[in-house]
């Protein structure tokens, strides 16, 4: 199991003709950044590439067939929205013929609807109590604080020096009924 | 330049040739049997390689299609696996993943590309870390010449191109294949050879078989002169066709020799005949001759004394006219008796047995000289007399030779003021002395000069030269009993030569055999 390097990202280049364009900006701007060390002054950039994680994780993970059956998969925001343009972005692409939809909740009502729900940095005080509402159901909850696995999240966004990691709890995916790729899993921090 | 380009080209062209001779003059110095067989091994081989290349071709066609699509499958399998790795841009768990080709050992190189063509990780076989094909390198096709192949996959995400993979391959498998085949070519050619070389030896016998038996009897027929050999024919093709040609050429042969004997012998037996015949007849004719002339010599003798008595008592009884008559009878009588003379004195040599001894030619000539003296008395004679050699043979016989000769010489230059006669040797051809006579008479016409020496042949009218025709035909009996030969030259009112030859510098044992031989061949009567 590899740690991973990760470089900002340029994978997005390729994708100019169907992503939107502030994304594009986005990417860009990663890719000025390319191989420097990234500062606090900078919180967009680390945006930038977490929402572009959040995308790429989609990729990646299997609904159970009746939780997607709508044809739509619903990526929720819970708490501050620091990504601003860049997770708007992937608004309207598709994943496995299914269309991406970004919401933005406040609170934990309706948020049983979601796929996938970011827990913000935020939310800390109510992560636990979030992730206790959302067990057993098929979502899949991405945070970003220390700890976010432990307390049975999914997949925590970890910074590692400059670069931005993610460990996977394997066991809260299938208890969420979530098929994670191997080799998302292979990508994984070892925990 | 042109000249001394043409000549460097023709030089070139024949060593060319030279070579080609050679090597054509090696396998026609090749018997049949071994040409035939050469040459059944020859195709069979050349089959062998046409259906071992053929085979070969194919199995690297079909090898190099499994191989592609063994490489796509795993290129794709790979590409599938490093999918996460490229997306979240993690190099080295794409490496690793990549460094599961290890499990195929004949990958040498793998590369990954993301999206935008840079290269992300790449694997490469330990062993292999000196020398790589390059990794652009575009698939192979050619059948022997590369040694790798490269397979390039897109690799797609979601539908969308998020990398692309390389996976180079040696063909080592290809190679431990291409071994085995040429393997089992080597020991199936061995294998072949083994049965077709035993094969072909019986087999080209149907072939030589009859050639070598038209051969061998063909030997046999020079060798023992037999025509009455025949070759079986055991075919009925061209070789059949052969045979009985041979065949009718032998009959033919055979039946020449036949007709060519049988002619010859009826040839023998009738020349045999005729042969017998005429020794016969000559015999018969030489013995008729001789008694008539020694018959006609007692009625000559008695005509001639009588002659003579009557010529005594003549001038008491008869007239002058009558004196006349009686002087032509006694002439023609006298005539008549040196003629009968000459005849039984031809006669004689033919029969007589010859009293060989050695003779001092220059004696005896000066002896005939000498005898003629009383008759040349008054004549202006110069003699010219070379040294003459030693000869073997009849000394009687001999100087009936020189008489002769000599006496026409002074009869035929009697018109000339001056006689010039020239006696001499020179040593003619080998082991013969050549003998002659030369005079400055009448001479003859020399297209005469065959007649010369036949029986009764004269060349002058007996008023102007006396003579009976038989001189000259005797001087060549006896020449042709020793066993030389005369002939002579002339050109009328020059003169004459005459010449003889004698062999030289023989002994009397062989002079006899070879005498008796001449004898046998120059018939003279014995």
């Amino acid at each position: 199991m590899g740690t991973i390097r990760a470089n900002p990202i340029h994978l997005n280049k390729y994708h100019r003709s169907r992503f939107k364009k502030l994304l594009l900006i986005a990417m860009l701007l990663v890719s000025v950044t390319a191989g420097y060390a990234w500062s606090e002054k900078t919180p967009a950039i680390e945006y930038q590439v977490k929402a572009s994680y959040i995308y790429n994780f989609l990729q990646f993970v299997e609904w159970p067939p009746e939780a997607v059956a709508g044809g739509t998969i619903i990526v929720c925001v819970l708490g501050e929205d620091r990504f601003g343009a860049a997770l708007q972005a992937i608004s309207g692409e598709t994943v496995r013929g299914q269309k991406i939809a970004v919401r933005h909740f406040k609170g934990t009502e309706g948020l049983d609807a979601c796929h996938a729900v970011f827990v913000s940095a935020s939310e800390l005080a109510r992560e636990q109590s979030v992730l206790q509402r959302l067990d057993g159901r098929p979502i899949l909850t991405i945070g970003e604080t220390s700890g976010f696995t432990d307390r049975g999240g999914v997949i925590n966004l970890v910074r590692i020096a400059n670069n931005i990691r993610f460990e996977i709890n394997q066991q809260a995916a299938e208890h969420n009924y979530i098929k994670i790729s191997a080799q998302l899993l292979q990508l994984g921090l070892r925990r | 330049m042109n000249d001394i380009a043409a000549q460097g080209a023709i030089g070139k062209n024949s060593a060319y040739d030279g070579g080609r001779l050679a090597a054509r003059g090696f396998v026609q110095r090749m018997s049949i049997k071994k040409k035939l067989i050469v040459i059944i091994l020859f195709l069979t081989l050349f089959g062998l390689i046409i259906i071992f290349a053929g085979m070969t071709i194919n199995n690297r066609i079909i090898f190099g299609k499994g191989m592609r699509k063994d490489m796509t499958v795993l290129a794709d399998i790979i590409g599938n696996n490093s999918r996460a790795a490229l997306t979240f841009n993690d190099p080295q768990t794409a490496a690793e993943i990549l460094a599961a080709s290890r499990a195929n050992n004949h990958i040498v190189h793998a590369v990954l590309f993301d999206a935008a063509g840079k290269k992300f990780t790449e694997y490469i076989r330990e062993r292999d870390t000196v020398r790589l094909p390059s990794s652009s390198a575009e698939d192979d096709i050619g059948i022997f010449s590369n040694s790798h192949m490269t397979v390039t996959r897109d690799i797609f995400l979601n539908e969308r191109r998020i990398g692309r993979i390389n996976l180079t391959t040696d063909m080592a498998e290809w190679n431990d294949s291409l071994r085995n085949y040429v393997i089992v070519f080597v020991l199936l050619t061995a294998l072949t050879v083994a049965i077709t070389l035993p094969l072909a030896f019986s087999l080209q016998r149907i072939i030589t078989a009859p050639i070598n038996n038209l051969v061998e009897t063909a030997r046999e027929v020079s060798r023992d002169k037999n025509y009455s050999i025949r070759v079986t024919k055991t075919s009925a093709d061209e070789l059949g066709v052969l045979v009985d040609g041979f065949n009718g050429m032998l009959a033919e042969i055979q039946h020449r020799d036949a007709e060519l004997r049988d002619s010859h012998y009826s040839l023998e037996r009738r020349v045999a005949e005729r042969t017998s015949q005429l020794d016969t007849l000559n015999k018969e004719l030489e013995a008729f001759s001789y008694s008539v002339s020694h018959d006609l010599r007692a009625p000559l003798r008695h005509i001639m004394g009588f002659v003579e008595l009557l010529s005594g008592k003549a001038p008491e009884f008869l007239d002058a006219k009558s004196r006349h008559y009686l002087q032509v009878i006694s002439d023609s009588a006298r005539q008549m008796g040196h003629l009968i003379d000459d005849l039984l004195s031809f006669s004689r040599m033919g029969r007589s047995e010859m009293m060989k001894t050695q003779i001092s030619l220059d004696a005896l000539v000066k002896e005939v000289i000498n005898g003629f003296q009383e008759e040349t008395k008054g004549r202006d004679i110069v003699w010219k007399v070379g040294p003459l050699p030693e000869v073997n043979g009849d000394s009687a016989m001999l100087r009936l030779v020189f008489v002769n000769l000599i006496s026409n010489a002074l009869k035929y230059t009697r018109p000339r003021q001056q006689a010039i006669i020239e006696i001499g040797c020179s040593p003619g051809g080998q082991d013969e002395n050549v003998f002659y006579i030369k005079d400055n008479g009448v001479g003859f016409d020399m297209q005469y000069a065959d007649k010369l020496f036949g029986l009764f042949q004269r060349l002058h009218r007996s008023e102007e030269f006396e003579g009976t025709g038989l001189g000259l035909a005797n001087i060549r009996r006896i020449v042709l009993r020793h066993g030389g030969r005369v002939w002579a030259e002339g050109a009328e009112n020059i003169g004459a030569i005459f010449y003889f030859s004698l062999p030289a510098a023989l002994n009397a044992e062989d002079r006899d055999g070879i005498n008796k031989n001449k004898g046998g061949v120059f018939y003279d009567g014995t």
